[in-house]
Parts: structure tokens; sequence; C-alpha cells
């Protein structure tokens, strides 16, 4: 085992995955959150989130997003009518989406259409039009539409679970402020929460870059230790079961990419 | 090195596989409890109950009794105390606690505060007050609420440090009994951080239209961080905000929060002409374009 660490930059290699480790042993306070009732019930301490989704890949995405049972959210999703035309008509179709007045543009992508649902079912969600096929630019349209605080950025193409905005809404409540909380995202950097002050004096998500770049963004997974998918997203149709194997079988599938990484670092 | 990595990463996987399939198991457990708790609040019959052997078992049976206890709102209060009586499953899971360590100590006491308690185990959950882990000291707080409010109160004013809103939205359902609200005045008026967040959650559930006049002094009042939701509160209560003091208030504020204070008044519905005596310039024009926004576009 000592011949497989013997440089500086491998030892340091260990020492950080044993701290990650040490962290997923430490952080199972959101196992708690998992068996809270409160968020679906009432918006947690008046906290309001709006999940931005940049060019889904079909209308079950929209569809998913709008089996969220947290109360106060807002689902805003953005399409390029031009290459995503027929995904725009079928929404249109499907939630009696009719055309609104469009607020001030933001510089990155000129929004061509607003849409809102008639039926009440519907009415968390809002279509924007915009003239973009890049996800950072088609998220800053979707922020400059939106009409809550927090914002819930999708960055991939993953699917969430129906609990998944009420937990995040918890982890916001616990802070000080609901206005100024500090930002984290997902373990695979598939979604990240921000709140709007801070993003927009960022510059915009594509200003934002990388997460990669924001070391000191906190972990969503490690804080909420919600078992992963096979796909890796943010989903899971399972409902969280407290049992010390469940967790210790959740620790080692995050320590087997880490053991992978090591095993490379040796070869 | 290679092969004992291997190892590793096998007998990994084998506890992987195997914490799935007890998951697995626990969460069908648990759904066959819930079925078998729902035909018992019914139809009362002990055949009806399952046989509860180990302590998983007890549990993923104490996770269904929650489950249930949550959901009925204490509408089936006298057959859910019949459960807890037959199982003695109160004393057994705090039992359980008190052997714990500190995250699965709050996770046991968070499976006891969704169940009705016997008043007899008021005192070994009050020792739990004292535990170093804040989330064992607020589920032990939501225990004392299920068992009595009086001594919950008092354990309150005692907590040591502030409820986060999450923890207040927690409590609400044990303050309130799933009821309409009661003694909110006092909460309100109290100089004490935690009662005056509670009284503010109960607000905002209830919408009681008659807090208008504590909402204003909290405003103006000492806790600034309670402002902001109070301020909030109001908004949805549809209360006149062109006041001075919450104009100044409002004024005052960085710009993050001010934009805030709009994008609310834009969705609890006020009008243009409501928003222009409460904000100022900047944020008139920001409060007409999202207002716009919901007005269907004409050409």
């Amino acid at each position: 085992m000592r011949a497989i660490f013997t440089t500086t930059k491998q030892r340091t290699a260990r020492l950080t995955a044993l701290r990650a480790l040490w962290r997923q042993f430490g952080c199972e306070r959101s196992r708690l959150m998992a068996i809270s009732g409160s968020a679906e019930i009432d918006a947690i301490g008046g906290v309001g989130i709006s999940v931005l989704c940049a060019n889904p890949h079909s209308a079950a995405v929209v569809e998913s997003l709008l089996d969220t049972r947290y109360p106060s959210t807002e689902i805003v999703v953005a399409i390029n009518g031009d290459s995503q035309a027929s995904l725009l008509q079928q929404l249109r179709a499907t939630y009696s989406l009719v055309e609104v007045n469009t607020p001030a543009q933001p510089s990155t992508a000129p929004i061509r259409g607003l849409y809102r649902s008639r039926r009440r079912p519907f009415r968390r969600l809002m279509v924007v039009d915009v003239a973009t096929d890049d996800r950072p630019s088609a998220l800053d349209a979707a922020e400059a539409v939106a009409s809550y605080d927090a914002l819930v950025a999708i960055l991939a193409e993953v699917t969430l679970h129906p609990s998944a905005i009420g937990r995040i809404a918890a982890e916001i409540a616990c802070t000080e402020s609901v206005v100024r909380f500090p930002s984290f995202a997902s373990c695979d950097d598939e979604l990240l929460v921000i709140a709007r002050h801070q993003i927009q004096s960022e510059g915009g998500f594509a200003k934002y870059g990388a997460l990669a770049n924001h070391p000191t963004l906190n972990r969503i997974a490690e804080i909420l230790a919600v078992p992963m998918s096979e796909n890796g997203g943010f989903m899971t149709d399972e409902r969280p079961t407290y049992t010390f194997l469940n967790l210790l079988s959740l620790k080692i599938m995050k320590c087997k990419k880490k053991l992978l990484s090591l095993i490379k670092c040796k070869t | 090195m290679i092969a004992l990595l291997a190892m590793l990463l096998m007998a990994g996987s084998g506890v992987l596989l195997l914490g799935r399939y007890l998951s697995r198991r626990g969460m069908r457990l648990t759904y066959r409890c819930i079925r078998s708790i729902a035909e018992y609040v019914v139809a009362p019959s002990a055949e009806r109950l399952p046989h509860i052997r180990s302590g998983l078992s007890l549990v993923a049976f104490a996770e269904a009794v929650a489950f249930v206890a949550e959901r009925l709102c204490d509408e089936a209060d006298e057959q859910m105390r019949e459960i807890v009586r037959y199982y003695a499953l109160d004393s057994r899971l705090l039992l359980m606690a008190e052997r714990a360590n500190s995250t699965r100590r709050a996770y046991l006491l968070a499976l006891l505060a969704r169940m009705p308690l016997d008043a007899s185990l008021l005192r070994r959950i009050e020792k739990m007050m004292d535990d170093t882990d804040e989330d064992v000291r607020l589920y032990a707080l939501m225990c004392c609420f299920a068992i009595d409010e009086r001594v919950a109160v008092r354990h309150l004013c005692r907590f040591g440090r502030r409820l986060s809103r999450f923890e207040a939205c927690e409590l609400l359902p044990k303050v309130c009994r799933y009821a309409d609200a009661v003694a909110w005045t006092p909460l309100l008026r109290s100089e004490d951080y935690n009662l005056a967040l509670l009284g503010i959650c109960i607000v905002r559930r209830y919408s009681i239209i008659e807090s208008e006049a504590d909402l204003h002094n909290i405003i103006g009042g000492t806790h600034r961080s309670l402002q902001y939701d109070a301020l909030c509160a109001l908004a949805e209560l549809q209360c006149d905000l062109s006041t001075t003091h919450i104009r100044h208030w409002i004024q005052q504020q960085e710009t993050a929060v001010r934009h805030a204070v709009c994008r609310h008044l834009v969705r609890t519905g006020y009008s243009l002409r409501s928003a222009k005596r409460i904000l100022g310039r900047e944020e008139r024009v920001l409060f007409e374009q999202m207002l716009n926004t919901y007005k269907r576009h004409i050409g």
C-alpha cells in the first residue's frame, strides 16, 4: 500500500479522499429532513423557489418538474423556439399556454416570447422562448422572468424527485436569511441552488463559470445524502430509510469513485 | 496491491447490495405496516396488527406509525394511542434513543415526536434537552410539545439558540395541535426571538388578519431578522403597507432585500397604485415590469 502513495500529490489525493469520506460519515443531519412533512404542507419559512430549466430534451422533463410537491415553486423553462419548435408547440397545447408581456431583456439572450398557462393546475409554469441554444444564456433569460429569490438551476439532463425541491427549501430555511443564503450545488454538478442577488452580481449564469471553479460551494449530496440513481442524477424513487447499512453503502459508493481515481494516479 | 484494492471494491459492492436489499426490505415492511395501521384505524382489531420481532422491524413500524399519525392530524388519536400502548412503542423507542449516538438519537426522537406519547416519559425526554447535539434538543422539544405544552414553552424560552425557520415550521403542528391557532398574541408580543418567530409562522399558516398591529410593531422592533418575515406576513394578509415606518424600513434595506420585497408584493397581488405608495422609484419600475408579465400580450 505504501508503494502506491509515494509522491506528495498522491498522498494529498489520499488525504482528500479520506477527508471526503469523513465528511460523508459526519453529514447525516439531512436524513432527519427526509421524514419532515412540513415541506409538503406549506412554504417553509416563506421560502419560494424558482426552478430554471433550459432546453429540455422532452416534455417529460417539464412534466416531472411540475410534479414537485413543494407548494411555493415556480417552473421556468427556457426553450429555443427555432430549434425546438415542436416541443414548444407541444407544451403550448398541453398546458394551454398564452403569450404574456415580456420583462426587461437580459443582455445575454433576447427573449422572443413569454408564456403562462391559463389553467390553474399549471399556474406555476412559465415558458420562455429564447433565441439561443446555449444553456447558460438560456438560464439567464429564465432568471430574468423568475419571481422567487431562490433559484434552482438544472444544469444537466436529470429529473427531480417530487420531494427534492422541498428538501432544498428546508436547507435554505435553515440559514440566517432566505434572501441572502449561501449557494450550494449537487455532488455531480447537475443542480445549482443560488440566491438571485448573487447570480446577478456575478453577471449571470454565462459569467458564473463552471461549478468546479467555485471550491467553496457546498455540495448537496453531502448535505442531503439522498441515494443517487444509476444514471447519477438527483433522482430517486425510494423514500430514504435510515439504516446503518444503507448509509454505509452510500458512503462506499462515493468512496468507489475516489478509489478509482487513486488507482489512476498510481498508473 | 491492485488485488487488495479489487478485494476491497468487491467487499464494498457486497455491502452496497446488502444495504440496498435491507433498505428496500425495511421500506416494504414500512409500507405493509402503514396498510395494517390504516386498517386498524378503520376497524380496530388486534388481529390486524403485525407481529414485530427485531429492532429493525420496530423502527420500520415506528416510521409507519409516525407517518400515519402525522397525516391523520390527531383525528384517530384513540386508535393511535392504543397501537402505541399495545407495542409499548414509545418506551422502547425512547430506550433505543437513550442508547444511541447523536444523529440516530435525534432520528428516533423525531419519530417519537410524531406519535401520541405517554406523560410518564416526560422526565426522561427532558433530560435530553441538555444534549450537546442541536437536533437532539430540537426533537426532544418536539416530544415535550407532544406531551405537555406548558413545559415545552418553558423549554423553548431556555433553548439557548435561535430557531431557524425550518425548525419553527417543524414545531408548528405540535404547537397548534393541527387545529386552529391558539394564543398567537402573546407569542407575537414576546421579547423572545423564538416565540416571536413561532408567532409569525402561526400567523402566516392560518392567515390571522387580527395580528396586523402586532406585525407592525415587530417591523418597528428590535429583532431585525424578523422584520422581513413580518413584512412578508403583512403582504400575504393583504394589509395596508403604505405607512411611514414601513416605507422608511424598505428604503433602509439593501438592494437585494428591496427587490425581494418588490417581487413578494407582485406575487401577493398588490396593484400598481398600492405599490407606488410603498416602493421607491427603482422598485416601482421593477414592480410594473413584473406585473406586466401576468398580463396577456396584445399585438
